[in-house]
């Protein structure tokens, strides 16, 4: 019964689950019983042997996923090895990337430069000249405007009525 | 016999190209094709479509007017060969009346602008190609007409 007892509470002592009051006893018993100190040393052997021989818990979805991308990794790498035929693609690559990036600049440049012709002012020599004007129209004013910005030229009639929303900027 | 008549038969054509061959010469001296375009313009402050046809006009009206917004009501084309006269209905009722002819390097046109019968404009001009007049204001629907006339 006694022996039963220290078996069990040296079980209890290789789980780490014995009470330190309870392991002391348990200690000085080995001392005191050879045999209870040779289950000891079965067990501890038994336990040193199921631990060699043990198996991996087994891989959480997470682990598994860290793997796959591990390995796309390390097979990314393995095709981007610096071999000097992809030094001198890249080195194309490079090239026409910056090619087409200043071809891109340099269209909407072409396209958005002051060309001068949508502010061109028209020349003087060149001005429509207006011989006459008139109206028909009860109470009309009749105008004639030459804009010295665009250089052209302006030919109005104005209601009297209306002179005031013309929206004439002359 | 028969050579008699075609020695006649060459002298007639030569005849008649020597006559026809300076007629030419003075048809293509005085008269000169040209193509008018009337572009009739809704000026007011009411929003109003963009169309891509009035690029090349539209900054320059915002130069000189201070109208908001303007709106594309029509554009007309014509051929003319100078001198001549006619008739353009520029849309939405309007109608030009152009008499048009060549002098010194211009076209000379006299511009009649009618509604109906009322005519709302009648001037004379003489504009170089490619410099087009502008042609305004009678009122029309809240805003102000604007007529960009060009001979090209």
């Amino acid at each position: 019964m006694k022996r039963e007892r220290a078996a069990y509470w040296l079980s209890q002592a290789l789980d780490g689950e014995l009470s330190p009051r309870r392991l002391r006893r348990l200690e000085k018993l080995l001392t005191e019983d050879p045999a209870l100190a040779d289950l000891q040393e079965q067990w501890l052997a038994i336990g040193q042997s199921c631990r060699a021989q043990s198996v991996e818990p087994p891989q959480t979805p997470e682990a598994a996923w860290q793997n796959v991308q591990r390995a796309i990794r390390l097979s990314q790498d393995e095709v981007a090895e610096p071999t000097p035929t992809a030094v001198v693609g890249g080195l194309w690559r490079w090239g026409l990337s910056v090619a087409a990036v200043l071809l891109l600049f340099a269209g909407t440049w072409w396209g958005l430069r002051p060309t001068g012709e949508p502010w061109a002012t028209v020349p003087v020599a060149e001005r429509t000249q207006v011989e006459w004007v008139e109206s028909d129209l009860p109470d009309a004013i009749s105008m004639v405007y030459e804009d010295e910005d665009t250089g052209l030229t302006v030919i109005w009639v104005m209601m009297d009525d209306v002179q005031e929303d013309n929206g004439y900027a002359g | 016999m028969r050579a008699e008549q075609i020695l006649q038969r060459w002298i007639a054509v030569l005849l008649l190209c020597g006559g026809l061959g300076p007629v030419g010469w003075l048809h293509q001296a005085g008269a000169q094709t040209v193509t008018v375009e009337a572009m009739l313009i809704h000026a007011s402050d009411r929003p109003a479509a963009l169309d891509a046809r009035m690029d090349r006009v539209e900054y320059r009206l915002r130069r000189i007017f201070q109208f908001e917004h303007y709106g594309l009501l029509n554009i007309t084309q014509s051929a003319m060969t100078l001198p001549s006269q006619t008739r353009l209905d520029i849309g939405h009722g309007y109608v030009l009346q152009l008499d048009a002819s060549q002098r010194d390097g211009r076209v000379r046109a006299q511009v009649d602008w009618y509604q109906g019968n009322t005519r709302l404009m009648s001037t004379s001009v003489q504009q170089r190609r490619n410099v087009p007049a502008i042609l305004g204001g009678p009122p029309h629907d809240g805003g102000t007409l604007i007529l960009v006339l060009e001979f090209r």
